[in-house]
């Protein structure tokens, strides 16, 4: 019986920490937004990404996270204002809300923690 | 330019209008170092990803609407609503509309479901009336099958009404159902198919001829709008939290 509830209480927590939990795409254009500060919108996040990691995401794959990260709390945008080389179309500016600084923050910790004493060529972690 | 103009009116059908200026205009951008062929797969990219869930919702629930609509469903509500018989009582009446009420729901939660996921309060409360609905008609023989369903439905309001997002989720339901009864009286055959096709009929929308197809999958497509257009409206941006 003990053993029941302790193991129905281990899932509700493992569940709430899943609903803040982010992957591995999601902490990328976080960092990257963090990264350009008040100049992030669609096309910067995407150049930042590709300059930092050699590695351009999909602009389909991007604009899906950019919305699911609004839609948890962890992102929030602004309208900016119409520019000619854009044809007359206005930014859309992203920044990081506090709760999507937390969990980057978070998911840094756990990585740290998984890397603590582990020896990898290209780089040690004491 | 004329055709990005295009490409961004097509892109806000599935998306916000400023959302789909924005991504057009981040594009644009970009394509000026990239070149118009970038510019193209990458809207092919970002209209897939924005298109695919409404038109895989649309899908859905016309299947289900196609084959679980056995009744006239608007019809049968108003029917029910104005042939109530003393002699047969207040179940039978409840039967009918509760039975009608389940299919609307069913549709309602298969395009609610697929367009904003399985977390979301109007997919979930129209899953409840759609099994409901569901229960009364599988167990119609049952006595007082109708009133114990009614029951459960007042159960199921009231928990809804209990919390804000719950009574805008029961609004919005209201007035989908209200709007599918409309579409049906005035003459769009949503619902309506599948009822020669149980019976045997007929067996494709290709069967009933161009204007029964027009009238049945236009009054679907306007029905899919109206759940899109409610929950917006009602529940907010609809923007789907997908795992």
């Amino acid at each position: 019986m003990r053993g029941s509830i302790d193991s129905c209480v281990y899932i509700t927590y493992i569940a709430g920490i899943m609903t803040d939990q982010l992957g591995e795409f999601e902490q990328v254009v976080l960092l990257a937004i963090l990264r350009l500060d008040d100049e992030a919108y669609g096309a910067s996040i995407r150049a930042e990404i590709e300059k930092c990691t050699d590695r351009g995401p999909t602009p389909g794959a991007m604009y899906t996270t950019l919305d699911r990260l609004e839609a948890k709390g962890m992102l929030a945008s602004r309208m900016g204002d119409p520019t000619p080389e854009r044809g007359g179309r206005a930014k859309r500016y992203f920044r990081v809300t506090p709760s999507g600084e937390a969990a980057v923050a978070r998911a840094q910790r756990a990585y740290q923690k998984l890397l603590q004493g582990l020896k990898l060529r290209g780089g040690a972690y004491a | 330019m004329r055709s990005q103009a295009i490409a961004e009116g097509l892109l806000a059908m599935f998306t916000d209008r400023a959302r789909a200026s924005s991504i057009v205009g981040d594009l644009a951008e970009a394509a000026r170092e990239k070149g118009d062929a970038w510019f193209w797969w990458a809207y092919a990219d970002v209209l897939g990803s924005a298109a695919w869930r409404p038109v895989a919702a649309f899908v859905s629930a016309a299947a289900v609407a196609w084959f679980g609509g056995r009744y006239y469903v608007g019809g049968g509500c108003f029917s029910a609503l104005l042939n109530v018989n003393p002699a047969s009582g207040l179940p039978v009446f409840l039967m009918r509309v509760l039975d009608n009420a389940g299919e609307f729901s069913a549709f309602i939660f298969i395009f609610a479901a697929i367009r904003f996921g399985l977390n979301d309060r109007l997919a979930r409360l129209a899953l409840g009336f759609a099994v409901l609905g569901i229960v009364v008609d599988w167990f119609f023989f049952v006595d007082y099958m109708s009133v114990l369903a009614a029951a459960a439905i007042t159960i199921l309001c009231v928990h809804a009404l209990r919390s804000p997002m719950g009574r805008r989720s029961l609004g919005a339901i209201a007035v989908l159902w209200i709007a599918f009864m409309a579409l049906d009286y005035v003459g769009l055959k949503t619902f309506r198919a599948g009822i020669d096709h149980v019976l045997g009929f007929r067996n494709a929308p290709a069967a009933y001829g161009a204007w029964f197809c027009f009238c049945y999958f236009g009054g679907l497509a306007i029905a899919c709008l109206l759940c899109a257009r409610v929950h917006r409206a009602v529940i907010g941006s609809g923007e789907l939290v997908r795992a």
